[in-house]
């Protein structure tokens, strides 16, 4: 018998088409339901409090009001558990469920609020820096230097001098200024904020330390442009310390400038606190780093749900807040407030966003695809 | 073991090979397309679904229309002469190749795409050929 000769008694013939037919809906209702997930598509953030160190955990850093990380999930009813998710894309709602453990009392007055912008944005302000003692600094032969505690430190390069100062500021020096002072063995290199690139990867510079950014889109979606990044040598890259990948978790770096167009101040991050450029100094000493664009006012702007137990039976509290007028908001970073009115055991909790199914949302993905087409051949050398 | 075979002999066996045999067929076409639609937006279909999964059932697929055409005595019949198909293949193959090394300059994409299309005319002619 061969493939083109096979045949089967009647009954079982019926039998095949009506199959046949199965398969083939089958396959069509798959193909509908994929390109539903791809044209409004949900993305899903979790956190389990019972492996706060899962790799699995989407959902950065659970805390109290005050900082405190919460890693057993349990908290008082006057505490409120703060939350954040990183995410690119315009979305029309969150919905955010907590399921709590089986001896946890219930909610009974939950509620959740939400803000948007940039994750360092949302640290509490610090003093304002208002005085910046002048660098002293040197050009000798080809070479650039700073005077710190009667110790000479070198920049690496003349790009990382360029990158903090203005050549003009540099006295020059002939050589024998250096036998006046001891020279420091580390190098001084670039602005905290620089972006660097070695072969194909991108560093943000931060202290002694360069962040790897782990994918274009972390590196679009934190505001940053192609054109600022600098190529830099293998010794350039040398001196610093290599740390972990920079993903849409991480927040903005210290050394980063944040801009408020609207009240016009400059703010530096440093130390989990954020600090107005409040004077002249101050505003000439960081004018070489570019700022993000943020907005004072989206912190002040909230959107808030009530918990409810939906299904009853299971303590899993959950609500929806729209949020498709954040769209707009700077920053890719969602905090989440969350109030349980009584103490509870929170044992995960999940946030997902969505998008409506409607022209709009239809049209914003379709142009999200295209885009991401572009860009994909839009590099090519 | 000879029970079941002898179960899947006959109308039963030859239901489940045509069915499998349509369901490879809409397999195939899916994996062709989600390749397509993968090289052209990375990401698109692998943050749904996974390659190598799909790639597993396909061969499972495969493995139980080959078991069932062996027990019900299905012969295959390999053209030799090299049909529409088998150039809409090669075309389809240059496509992708030519896609994934797009970065590359143009003599680098030349050359790998002519050593990889010569290497898979070699296995075609060796392998799946002569056996036929």
């Amino acid at each position: 018998m061969t493939g083109d000769k096979i045949k089967l008694n009647p009954g079982w013939e019926r039998r095949y088409k009506n199959a046949r037919f199965l398969i083939y809906l089958i396959f069509i209702l798959s193909i509908t339901y994929f390109s539903y997930l791809v044209l409004f598509p949900s993305t899903n953030f979790v956190f389990s409090f019972k492996n706060p160190d899962s790799l699995k955990n989407t959902i950065a850093d659970p805390r109290k009001e005050n900082g405190e990380l919460i890693r057993n999930g349990q908290i008082e009813g006057d505490e409120k558990m703060i939350f954040d998710t990183n995410l690119v894309g315009d979305f029309s709602e969150a919905e955010i469920s907590f399921t709590l453990t089986k001896k946890s009392s219930i909610v009974e007055d939950g509620s959740v609020s939400v803000r948007k912008s940039f994750r360092s944005f949302f640290y509490p302000e610090g003093e304002a820096i208002t005085k910046i003692n002048p660098p002293q600094l040197f050009k000798i032969k080809e070479d650039y230097y700073q005077l710190k505690d009667d110790t000479l430190y070198k920049f690496v390069s003349e790009k990382a001098y360029l990158s903090n100062y203005d050549s003009k500021q540099a006295l020059i020096k002939d050589e024998s200024f250096l036998k006046n002072y001891s020279l420091a063995e580390e190098f001084i290199g670039f602005r905290d904020g620089t972006l660097l690139s070695s072969d194909i990867s991108v560093f943000v510079v931060s202290g002694n330390k360069i962040w790897p950014i782990n994918n274009p889109t972390t590196f679009t979606s934190s505001g940053w442009d192609w054109n600022d990044v600098i190529a830099a040598s293998g010794e350039e890259i040398g001196i610093y310390q290599k740390e972990k990948l920079l993903t849409l978790k991480t927040p903005q770096l210290d050394g980063t400038i944040f801009f408020d167009k609207n009240t016009e101040k400059y703010y530096l991050i440093s130390d989990r606190q954020k600090h107005e450029l409040a004077s002249k100094d101050a505003l000439d000493f960081y004018s070489k780093s570019k700022p993000l664009l943020a907005e004072e006012k989206n912190l002040d702007i909230k959107i808030d749900c009530n918990l409810t137990n939906s299904l009853g039976l299971l303590k899993k509290y959950s609500c929806t807040i729209p949020i498709s007028e954040m769209k707009d908001f700077s920053g890719n970073d969602f905090e989440f407030k969350a109030f349980f009115g009584n103490d509870v055991d929170v044992q995960n909790i999940s946030v997902t966003f969505k998008k409506k199914m409607n022209i709009e949302n239809l049209k914003s993905t379709l142009l999200t695809l295209k885009n991401r087409t572009l860009l994909n051949y839009g590099q090519i050398q | 073991m000879d029970k079941f075979n002898n179960m899947l002999k006959g109308n039963l066996g030859i239901f489940l090979y045509k069915i499998l045999n349509d369901i490879l067929a809409l397999l195939f076409v899916t994996f062709a397309l989600l390749l397509i639609f993968e090289g052209v937006m990375p990401g698109l279909v692998s943050a749904y679904m996974s390659f190598t999964r799909l790639l597993l059932i396909i061969f499972a697929v495969l493995a139980s229309v080959i078991y069932l055409g062996k027990i019900n005595e299905i012969k295959f019949e390999v053209e030799n002469k090299k049909t529409a198909l088998f150039y809409g293949l090669i075309i389809f193959a240059i496509i992708l190749i030519v896609n994934s090394i797009l970065k590359f300059d143009w003599w680098e994409i030349t050359v790998i795409t002519l050593i990889s299309i010569t290497l898979l005319y070699y296995f075609y002619k060796n392998f799946l050929k002569n056996k036929s």
